[in-house]
């Protein structure tokens, strides 16, 4: 029994000890810093913590931010941050200013990545049936 | 030993009742989620013709984000011309393939437009011709570019025509069909391109059902 007991005193301290790693590198603390970077639209910095695809959505972001024109950076508060998590893919949900929200988080080569959900359009959205070939370069009248 | 006993027993109800309080909360969620599915009422539907436009607030942190940006009257985030077909009805609208499965100008079934849209964020409206011409004629054009193919322009460069984003489809099945730019005097502010308020000028557009006056704490 007293063998017993010492196995599972181990196990709690190796557990607690490696859940200490790397604290930056947590689904929660990697949804957190993400959020800050997007709210001080520092797109770039935000692109180093996501997937390749959710980069061209940061870069379609910083484009119409460059349009729009210079604003101020607006502070956000993200509080509740709790990410429901499995070896490869985490799911966040925290507020914004109140509001409840989520972002989704995978694991790759052993860091979390921001991994945003296409939210544009439905299931149901359908190309043109008509796929004849067309100069897409080309202006349109 | 009988008290570590006890305490891991203890220990382990406090773990177990805590996973069970997150899962019924989640729960919960999802099922709030499901009923508070955005529609049309049977006579709003009734009231929409071919070649209205709707305005909407989608959800996610881009949409979030081009409302933050434009900070308009109403928080609006993107837009879509309807078709109508007899009873029929779908959207044709122009999206990234960044946040959608489908690059560029497509279609969707209206209901489903709705359901993504933000509750209370619908404001449906109708162009003004100065010219006689049916109102067809926006949902034909649209039709015309859906099934070119028109990519989503994410440049948001209006001086390039090869590319549309959601306003600048708007813009020009106006310009192409009424010979009418509505975007006239705003040449020198490319972000008045972006602006949603363009379409709520009562001089060029008429409001037909507006779901942000619904809203409670509405902006002034």
């Amino acid at each position: 029994m007293k063998k017993l007991f010492s196995l599972v005193i181990a196990a709690i301290v190796v557990i607690a000890f490696a859940s200490c790693g790397d604290k930056g590198n947590t689904p929660e603390a990697v949804a957190t810093k993400y959020l800050n970077h997007l709210s001080k639209k520092e797109f770039d910095e935000a692109k180093k913590i996501a997937t390749e695809e959710t980069g061209q959505m940061l870069d379609m972001m910083k484009s119409f931010a460059g349009v729009g024109g210079a604003q101020e950076a607006k502070e956000v508060k993200i509080e509740n941050m709790k990410c429901e998590t499995t070896e490869e893919a985490s799911v966040c949900k925290y507020t914004n200013d109140g509001k409840e929200e989520s972002l989704n988080l995978v694991k790759k080569e052993g860091k979390w990545l921001v991994d945003q959900k296409k939210e544009g359009a439905g299931d149901e959205t359908m190309p043109a049936e008509d796929t004849t070939a067309v100069d897409t370069t080309a202006a349109v009248e | 030993m009988k008290k570590i006993v006890i305490v891991f027993i203890i220990l382990l109800s406090v773990a177990a009742s805590l996973r069970l309080f997150l899962y019924a909360y989640e729960h919960r969620s999802m099922q709030e989620q499901s009923f508070y599915r955005y529609t049309l009422t049977e006579g709003e539907l009734k009231q929409i013709q071919d070649g209205d436009i709707i305005l909407r607030h989608g959800y996610g942190l881009v949409s979030d984000m081009i409302v933050e940006q434009l900070d308009e009257k109403y928080d609006i985030s993107h837009c879509a011309i309807v078709c109508k077909n007899d009873s029929q009805y779908m959207v044709i609208h122009s999206v990234s393939s960044t946040l959608s499965n489908v690059d560029g100008v497509q279609s969707q079934d209206i209901r489903s437009f709705i359901r993504d849209s933000q509750y209370n964020s619908v404001i449906v409206i109708r162009y003004k011709p100065k010219i006689n011409k049916p109102l067809s004629a926006i949902s034909r054009k649209a039709q015309d570019y859906l099934k070119r193919q028109v990519p989503f322009d994410n440049a948001f460069n209006i001086e390039d025509s090869s590319e549309f984003y959601c306003t600048e489809l708007l813009w020009k099945v106006i310009l192409n069909e009424y010979g009418d730019d509505i975007m006239e005097g705003k040449n020198n502010e490319r972000k008045d391109h972006l602006r949603f308020d363009t379409f709520l000028d009562t001089t060029k557009f008429d409001i037909i059902i507006n779901h942000h006056s619904r809203k409670k704490h509405a902006k002034s």
